[in-house]
């Protein structure tokens, strides 16, 4: 038997780096992510798959944006299980329940509502036990509360689809709702289920050792500091085996990057780095620099950037860890010819750029408008 | 730059003009009208101007009412270059540009043009050509030298800059453009208002959906406790309904017993009624008693209290009529005074009229002692009949007689007869004797006879003549006798003594009237008669009337303290009078008052005794047909059947108190209210959740999320836009302001030799010690001469105009060295006196000795002054 554990696809979730067009196209990914999925399935023979959780990045989407996504669903040739998370709970205003939903979703599509076990169409003696959230703010270990009731029974393949940190990763294991990894661990060992589908962890991740608690992480990344996204689990569940399969699901990529910059060659080095990147479209980027340039090579990375930034879905500086050093030296006073009350005021923004960043900007700019910019083939920064 | 020369063709009212310009100084002399200005107008045109321009100002130039096109032609040298340029605008217009070095070039049209402009702008400071040339009827005051670059470079020559390139001024151009791009020039505001207006907006769309999104999750939250709610109510709701039930079962008990306690009170109220009658009629019977009692007891004590009235009302009586007799006493003695009164008033009067009867009385007989004299006079008078006239018609008739007699005397015959011896003689029958020696003259008026008795008869007769004069004698004797009987007077003399003692007896007949007015000092002597005659009359009557056992006053004083004496009697009596009526009023109400108390309580009385008889009988009547015994028997049978009833009733009574109604009741009540209560609250939490879940589903359907998301997107892109473009706005305003501080303080250097220039050309005109001070944009700020300083505006026209010239004429000689400028100075210093002229003329002839002028002047002599210079006649 073989199914797609994946979770966290936070249909609707925007960044707010990003600009419109970006915007517009990630989260088009995010949908596409969804086809993938159905095509994987296909390819893989999975016969159904299970979302654990945050399905959707809110519970107050727009119809558009639903709809696109259902009708990306409806497209998934195998069963779906769709499990209500702390951002989509399964309470008033549930996206669930919306109309929306209730008209364009298919049959092939089970919200997981309770912990009653699922049979899964077309599959015998497969069930889905799921702990659905009911609110943002859950009282109690959900997965733990769908166990208490779930008698073993022999003979039937039992998926239990959860969402939440498990205490062994959960920053804070005093959160009501952190979900207790032993008592997942004792269910599985008493095979009242046969597998754990976890979903909140946006990295995939595989919990204990038992090789059947996993989180798939999101199949489309969604930030900087995730380890592992944009795969899913293909799980196949055999009488005593258990099979794991991460599959690529996303060529989205966030990169923080942290670069140190004091002449030509770094700055080339960079350019370099830059121009490796494949998939430029779908990268966003944010960069720290360090170290110390002069007017001509600010010019030239300013210029580096301005142009880059049309290529990738973002490039951004990371302000909060960019200390860099703009020194006029010799060379930037060659290029430029500065006479009379000109010269007097380029010194004395030198002497002030030391201590005052935008005296560092006006020279700068003094330099580009007395032409020492005109060898590189940066524009005006405007 | 230089001028070689001009021509214009048919350039406004001029159709032909060649000037040739000195290399110094070019005076330029003509009449108004000539076209002195058309040559500074086709001089710039010519420049500035394509020959096909259509501008209203080229247009302008073409002749009235001939259709030809107007030419203007230059030769110049500028730089290396020497050239012809030619243009003619409107009427077949043309450009020709002649290059004649450093290498020879010929172009036309737009080529021509762009080629000119190219050399001649950068061979010379187009801004400063423009500061430099003084234009008719332009405003010649202070110079703006500031915008130009080639002074600038030339002063910083002057002032030994080192490596001046010339490009500071597209440096500064393209920092303005920069720095124009985020604020504007003038108040420096930004321009990117709507890049924070963006931020502003977002930020109020991202605190409004975050509003939305906390509403929501509110709805939310209460949902979640709305239905948690409605579970508990309802799982409560058998329970409550189990109580209700329990509670209303005791309660039917309850009723039962208090329905029959009920049915008995009822019972009990007709027999209380019944008891009720029968003691209220022996009670009224008991009170009959009573009240006749009572009333007797009261007509006793009004009885009583009768008799002391009637004696007050006595008393009061005998009071009132002392008062009235005591009263007519006072009444009496009120008329004795009044009457005692009138008659000192009476006296006082008589006195007073006497007195002024007395003092008439001699009044009028000094009068009348004066009107006797008078009498006396008249009749003294009475026998002369003379008068002032009369008396001097009788003396002039005397003398007039006199001189009758004077002249017949003089004009008769004189007889003289002279006794030899003593004689007899008859004169006219008049017997004379005539002794020895004795004379006898006769004056002979008519015939006289003398005879000699015995002697002779001697007759003389007067001529005729002699008769006249008799006759006039005996006219005015006539006449004079006539006078003397008219008069009745017997001589002359006795009419002067009786005229003189008429004037006399008049005059002291005139004396006595006099006396007579002082007298009477000024009152009618009839009225005063007449006011004698009253007083006399009223002091008779007085007297007639008074009672004469009186004594009579002594005197005035005495009759008035009388009179006072009795008025303050009669005020006293009159005081004591009015109290005592008061008095006696008081009295008679009082009397009044007793006499009514009186009569009422006697009426009172007698009412008590009529009613009191009334009841007596009427309890008469009612004892004889009810007896006592009656009526105290049938409250006792009644009063027995009401205690039987009331027994039975405490008992049920107690019974009642048992059940515990009141708790049973409020139990009830209670049990009823909590199931009620929530029934209610589950409908109205139902309702809630219905609303709530409307609610949820409209922000469902919202897209609320999403829309906070792409509004907080939109506002970090807003944001990111905004920083750059402050950070951008920043650094080009720092770099604009540092750069124009040291571009001014580097014109503050440049400011030296410009004003050196200045003073130089300003020594000339205005004195050894002239001193100019200059602002950073190189214009005067004030002016020293002759120990005084003075702020350039408050100057004279004419001394601006000179200083305008000068700084034109020093910052031409301080660019002459580099590139080079013309001034251009046209029709100026009409404001200025010959002495300045004079003086200005120097300074113009020094300037021209480094830099070309061209002067031009419609006044002959007004740069005679000037002492090297060409003169051109138009």
């Amino acid at each position: 038997m073989k199914f797609i554990h994946t979770s966290d696809w936070q249909i609707g979730m925007t960044r707010a780096f990003l600009s419109q067009e970006a915007a517009a196209r990630y989260s088009q990914a995010r949908i596409d992510a969804i086809r993938h999925l159905g095509q994987l399935a296909r390819e893989h023979g999975a016969q159904f798959m299970v979302v654990a959780g945050d399905v959707f990045e809110s519970n107050q989407l727009s119809a558009q944006t639903l709809s696109r996504c259902l009708d990306a669903l409806n497209s998934v040739p195998v069963p779906v299980f769709l499990l209500p998370g702390n951002h989509d709970p399964l309470d008033a205003s549930s996206i669930f329940r919306s109309k929306t939903f209730r008209e364009q979703a298919r049959g092939h599509l089970i919200v997981v509502s309770d912990s009653n076990p699922i049979p899964v169409p077309g599959l015998v003696n497969v069930e889905v036990v799921g702990a659905p959230w009911f609110s943002k703010r859950p009282a109690t270990d959900l997965c733990t509360q769908a166990l208490k009731t779930l008698e073993s029974a022999p003979g039937l393949t039992r998926i239990l689809v959860g969402h939440g940190q498990v205490d062994s990763l959960a920053p804070d294991q005093g959160q009501p709702g952190v979900v207790s990894q032993a008592v997942l661990e004792q269910a599985l060992a008493d095979r009242r289920v046969d597998y754990v589908a976890l979903g909140d962890r946006h990295s995939l991740t595989e919990v204990g050792n038992s090789g059947r608690l996993c989180y798939s992480g999101t199949p489309l990344v969604t930030d900087f500091d995730e380890v592992a996204p944009n795969q899913a689990l293909l799980v196949e569940l055999d009488a005593d085996d258990c099979q794991l399969t991460p599959l690529d699901t996303g060529i989205w990529v966030f990169l923080a990057e942290q670069r140190h910059i004091n002449g030509p060659e770094d700055l080339a080095a960079f350019a370099h780095w830059l121009e490796d990147i494949r998939g430029k479209e779908c990268s966003v980027l944010k960069v720290g620099f360090t170290g110390s340039i002069n007017l001509a090579l600010a010019a030239e990375l300013d210029a580096l950037l301005e142009d880059q930034s049309h290529l990738f879905a973002s490039l951004k500086r990371r302000e909060r860890t960019t200390d860099l050093a703009v020194v006029p030296d010799e060379l930037d006073d060659n290029a430029i010819a500065l006479s009379g009350y000109a010269e007097a005021t380029w010194k004395a923004l030198l002497a002030q750029s030391a201590v005052d960043e935008t005296a560092s900007d006006a020279l700068r700019l003094m330099y580009r408008l007395a032409g020492g910019a005109a060898g590189t083939h940066g524009g005006r920064g405007a | 730059m230089k001028l070689i020369s001009l021509t214009l063709d048919n350039w406004r009212g001029v159709s032909h003009s060649q000037i040739d310009f000195d290399d110094g100084v070019t005076l330029i002399e003509g009449p108004n009208e000539v076209g002195k200005s058309s040559l500074v107008e086709a001089l710039r045109m010519l420049f500035r101007e394509k020959s096909g321009s259509k501008k209203q100002q080229v247009q302008a130039v073409q002749p009235v009412g001939e259709d030809v096109g107007s030419s203007v032609s230059a030769e110049v040298r500028c730089g290396e270059y020497h050239f012809t340029y030619a243009k003619t605008y409107n009427r077949k217009h043309g450009t020709e540009l002649r290059i004649l070095a450093p290498r020879a070039e010929q172009l036309t049209g737009d080529d021509a043009h762009n080629r000119a402009w190219e050399i001649l702008s950068s061979h010379i400071d187009t801004a400063l050509w423009d500061s430099l040339l003084v234009e008719q009827g332009k405003e010649i005051g202070g110079v703006k030298l500031s915008d130009s670059d080639g002074l600038a470079r030339a002063l910083d020559n002057a002032a030994g800059g080192s490596g001046v390139s010339g490009e500071e001024s597209a440096l500064f151009g393209a920092v303005q453009a920069e720095y124009e791009r985020y604020f504007t020039l003038k108040s420096g505001k930004p321009r990117f208002a709507d890049e924070q207006l963006r931020v502003a907006d977002y930020t109020a769309q991202v605190a409004s959906l975050r509003t939305r999104g906390q509403e929501l999750e509110e709805d939310l939250r209460r949902f979640e406790g709305v239905s948690a709610e409605i579970s508990r109510l309802q799982r409560a709701l058998p329970e409550l309904k189990a109580a209700r039930e329990q509670h209303t079962e005791r309660w039917a008990a309850v009723d039962s017993l208090q329905h029959r306690l009920a049915a008995r009170e009822d019972e009990l109220k007709p027999l209380e009624q019944l008891l009720d009658n029968a003691c209220g009629q022996w009670e009224q019977r008991q009170q009959a008693g009573a009240d006749i009692a009572r009333r007797s007891a009261e007509l006793e004590e009004k009885k009583n209290a009768l008799q002391p009235l009637a004696e007050r009302a006595e008393a009061l009586e005998r009071a009132v009529k002392d008062a009235e007799s005591g009263l007519r006493g006072l009444r009496d003695r009120r008329r004795e005074l009044w009457q005692a009164r009138v008659q000192a008033q009476q006296d006082v009067s008589y006195l007073q009229d006497a007195a002024e009867l007395s003092r008439l009385q001699q009044l009028l007989d000094r009068v009348q002692a004066q009107r006797g004299e008078v009498e006396k006079l008249r009749e003294n008078l009475a026998g002369i009949h003379i008068t002032a006239e009369g008396r001097k018609a009788i003396q002039a008739a005397a003398t007039a007689l006199e001189v009758a007699r004077r002249t017949r005397d003089n004009a008769a015959t004189r007889l003289d007869v002279e006794a030899l011896q003593g004689l007899e003689l008859q004169l006219d029958g008049e017997s004379l004797k005539l002794s020895a020696g004795e004379a006898l003259e006769r004056r002979v008026a008519s015939a006289l006879q003398l005879e000699i008795p015995g002697l002779a008869r001697l007759r003389v007769t007067p001529a005729v003549s002699a008769g006249d004069l008799a006759e006039e004698v005996e006219s005015r004797q006539q006449e004079l006798d006539d006078l003397l009987a008219r008069y009745q007077v017997g001589s002359v003399e006795q009419a002067i003594a009786q005229d003189e003692r008429r004037v006399d007896t008049e005059q002291a007949m005139q004396a006595a009237r006099g006396r007579i007015d002082d007298i009477l000092q000024g009152s009618d002597e009839d009225s005063l008669q007449a006011e004698y005659r009253r007083l006399q009359q009223a002091c008779d009557d007085a007297l007639a009337q008074r009672d004469s056992a009186l004594p009579l006053p002594a005197s005035a004083q005495e009759a008035r303290a009388r009179l006072e004496e009795a008025s303050k009697a009669l005020e006293l009596c009159e005081a004591d009078l009015e109290r005592k009526t008061g008095g006696l009023e008081q009295q008679r109400g009082e009397l009044a008052r007793a006499q009514a108390d009186h009569q009422q309580a006697n009426t009172e009385a007698n009412a008590l005794a009529s009613v009191l008889d009334e009841k007596r009988a009427s309890l008469k009547r009612e004892s004889e047909a009810r007896p006592d015994a009656t009526l105290e028997q049938a409250v006792t049978e009644q009063q027995n059947r009401l205690d039987a009833i009331a027994g039975e009733l405490d008992q049920l009574r107690d019974e009642l108190k048992a059940a515990d109604p009141e708790s049973a009741r409020l139990q009830l009540d209670n049990a009823t209210k909590a199931f009620q209560r929530a029934e209610r609250d589950i409908i109205e939490l139902e309702q809630e959740q219905a609303v709530l879940t409307s609610r949820l589903d409209r922000a469902q359907a919202n897209g609320l999320f999403e829309e906070l998301e792409h509004a907080e997107q939109a506002l970090e892109e807003a944001e990111d836009t905004l920083a750059a473009t402050e950070r951008r706005a920043a650094a080009a305003k720092l770099l604009w302001e540092t750069l124009n501080q040291h571009r001014d303080a580097s014109r503050q250097a440049y400011v030296r030799p410009l004003r050196d220039g200045i003073q130089s050309l300003g020594k000339i005109v205005f004195g050894s010690d002239f001193d100019v001070t200059l602002a950073e944009d190189w214009t005067i700020l004030d002016v020293t001469r002759n120990g005084q300083t003075v702020p350039f505006d408050s100057l004279s026209i004419g001394a601006k105009e000179q200083l305008g010239i000068l700084t034109r004429l020093a910052a031409a000689r301080i660019v002459a060295d580099d590139g080079g400028v013309p001034v251009i100075i046209d029709d100026a210093l009409g404001f200025s006196d010959p002495t300045r002229l004079q003086s200005m003329g120097a300074a113009i002839a020094a300037a021209g000795g480094e830099a070309q002028v061209v002067l031009l002047s419609c006044t002959p002599g007004r740069f005679m002054h000037v002492g090297d210079v060409g003169v051109r006649r138009l």
